[in-house]
């Protein structure tokens, strides 16, 4: 299946703007400067995510905060990040020093709110084109290989779509990668895209 | 009453909530309370009854921050639900625990869809108990990992200890040896000079003398016995140098204020060491009436300073005063004091003035001393 160019530009400007919005949010829970840097967006089949190698997520081993939703076209939006990258991200954004290389049910907590505050203003971004609202459910938050979270997370979503958008966190002059997966049910990627189109006709 | 209309939604509809072990309130979009589970009413204190039709905003102020009412029309709008961690808004609804503290919640605000309307379920967790136990972790592992350093600092320094012990040793035998060789040699000159008494006395003599060179050999090796044996630890320099006055017999000895409360990491025989520098000021510095010790602590390391008033080092001995020598019966030599010292990564030179004074400077690396009230700087 092939994507228009168009298309593809409006939903990398539909996730900057939610990008954008929760880089906002992010600033005003926090107290710190918090940039966003505008995603970098590559849509592949599901059957090559086991296979995006870590030199574009940055690791094997993933920390994932995941909410799913449904309605007109549903699946899996989640923010993955190295362990460590996730572990720098909630001590700058909480201004503590863990001092461990793991994370603690605290910082966890921390972590599925920051994640819930990025999937929510991206996927608000995006639903704001939509005549029908999504339904989301409530932020979990995993660690594991890649391999694991495409086959036991992302259930039932086998045959279709995901966008990758790569984005930077710029927090007190540390650069920190984190990328959006939004993992799209059969047809849903192209429904959304049609859906892109007609606004943008 | 309309299926559908506002008047609908009855606190009845959600007395399920009741039955659950976390706080939940339901509002409407324009923010008024329409049911109040009794877990909040039992951490608030505040009543249903109090509470329903009434605007939670100006109930609960803590509601209106920014970060948290900002976030509250992408519920309103049926979109998704928010999550608050306690790091963040460990307050969202406050509420006392028994012992006058705040309890700690994590929150999360769900659409729900009743009465063709869409509404806010506030679910508030208390996480006191998590946070305690992960603060309590937390320093549980400072504690271990300080202890963890500690150790392994002791076990590298009693390793370079032995290292240096092992060498002493050495050394030390093979002196003995050969003052034992110089002895036997001096006996067998007295055998043969049997008739001749100014002879066997002087013979006798010099024996005497490598008797008394053997018995300083005995008493160093003695001396260095606890390095093997014993971890360096930390000293309290004010217990140190009042041990060292007694040793040395000078009490004439004035500490800097910063002096109090200042600990070093050192060796075994911390005492004696400062008692060595106490003597040398008495033996060698010929004039010096008293020692004056202070402590400058810098960014990554400190300098004690034991300074006197004799008649100090010329330039050109600077380095030979650390030469290896024996000392004496009663103190260690400067080389020993150097290489002991050395263990736990202190460094020793002398930078007084000829003629004005002898200056030592122990340069202590920054994770071997420690400060207390009395030190500025």
């Amino acid at each position: 299946m092939e994507f228009d160019e168009d298309a593809q530009d409006a939903l990398t400007e539909l996730i900057n703007i939610g990008v954008g919005r929760a880089a906002g949010l992010l600033n005003e829970i926090t107290g710190s400067n918090i940039r966003l840097s505008v995603p970098e967006i590559h849509l592949i089949p599901f059957g090559e995510l086991a296979g995006v190698n870590k030199t574009v997520l940055g690791s094997d081993l993933l920390s994932t905060v995941m909410q799913e939703f449904h309605g007109q076209f549903s699946g899996v939006t989640a923010l993955v990040f190295p362990p460590d990258s996730a572990l720098t991200l909630v001590n700058l954004l909480s201004g503590e020093e863990s001092g461990t290389d793991s994370m603690d049910a605290v910082q966890v907590e921390t972590m599925k709110e920051v994640g819930n505050i990025i999937i929510n203003a991206v996927m608000g971004s995006i639903s704001n084109i939509l005549s029908e609202n999504l339904s989301f459910s409530l932020p979990v938050y995993f660690e594991g290989q890649l391999s694991t979270i495409a086959t036991d997370r992302f259930r039932g979503m086998q045959d279709d779509w995901v966008v990758i958008a790569k984005t930077q966190f710029l927090i007190e002059s540390k650069k920190i990668e984190g990328t959006i997966l939004l993992v799209f049910e059969v047809g849903s990627l192209e429904r959304l895209m049609e859906c892109i189109r007609k606004t943008h006709s | 009453m309309e299926p559908g209309s506002e008047s609908a939604i009855e606190p009845e509809d959600f007395a399920l909530f009741d039955q659950l072990p976390s706080g939940i309130a339901i509002i409407d979009e324009d923010y008024t309370i329409r049911f109040w589970n009794r877990c909040l009413e039992y951490w608030t204190g505040r009543k249903r009854e109090g509470l329903l039709q009434k605007n939670i905003l100006e109930e609960f102020p803590s509601l209106r921050q920014p970060s948290v009412i900002a976030r509250f029309p992408q519920v309103f709008s049926g979109e998704t639900p928010v999550y608050f961690s306690s790091r963040f808004h460990p307050h969202l609804i406050p509420s006392l625990l028994p012992d006058g503290s705040l309890r700690v919640e994590k929150g999360s605000v769900l659409p729900v869809k009743r009465a063709g309307k869409i509404l806010a379920m506030v679910v508030i967790e208390d996480v006191t108990d998590l946070n305690i136990q992960v603060t309590g972790l937390h320093r549980m592992r400072v504690i271990a990992e300080n202890e963890l350093a500690e150790r392994k600092k002791a076990e590298e320094s009693l390793r370079t200890a032995n290292a240096k012990l092992s060498l002493f040793s050495d050394v030390t035998i093979q002196d003995i040896r050969n003052q034992l060789v110089a002895a036997r040699g001096f006996n067998h000159m007295i055998g043969h000079s049997l008739e001749d008494l100014d002879r066997i006395r002087m013979f006798s003599a010099k024996i005497d003398r490598q008797l008394e060179i053997i018995e300083k050999y005995v008493s160093l090796i003695l001396d260095f016995e606890p390095l093997g044996k014993e971890p360096p630890r930390w000293y309290a320099m004010r217990d140190a140098i009042d041990q060292a006055k007694l040793l040395a017999q000078f009490p004439d000895v004035i500490e800097g204020p910063e002096i109090e409360g200042l600990e070093i990491y050192a060796p075994p025989l911390l005492d004696r060491i400062m008692a060595n520098f106490l003597d040398n000021a008495k033996r060698h510095g010929r004039t010096a009436t008293e020692v004056r010790i202070s402590f400058l602590p810098e960014d990554s390391s400190g300098t004690l300073v034991i300074e006197d008033n004799g008649q100090g080092v010329p330039a050109d001995k600077k380095e030979y005063i650390f030469g290896k020598g024996l000392g004496t019966k009663t103190k260690l030599s400067l080389y020993h004091t150097r290489e002991l010292l050395a263990i736990t990564g202190i460094s020793i030179r002398e930078t007084g003035v000829d003629g004005k004074g002898t200056r030592f400077e122990l340069r202590i690396p920054g994770d071997c001393f420690r400060t207390g009230p009395g030190v500025t700087g």
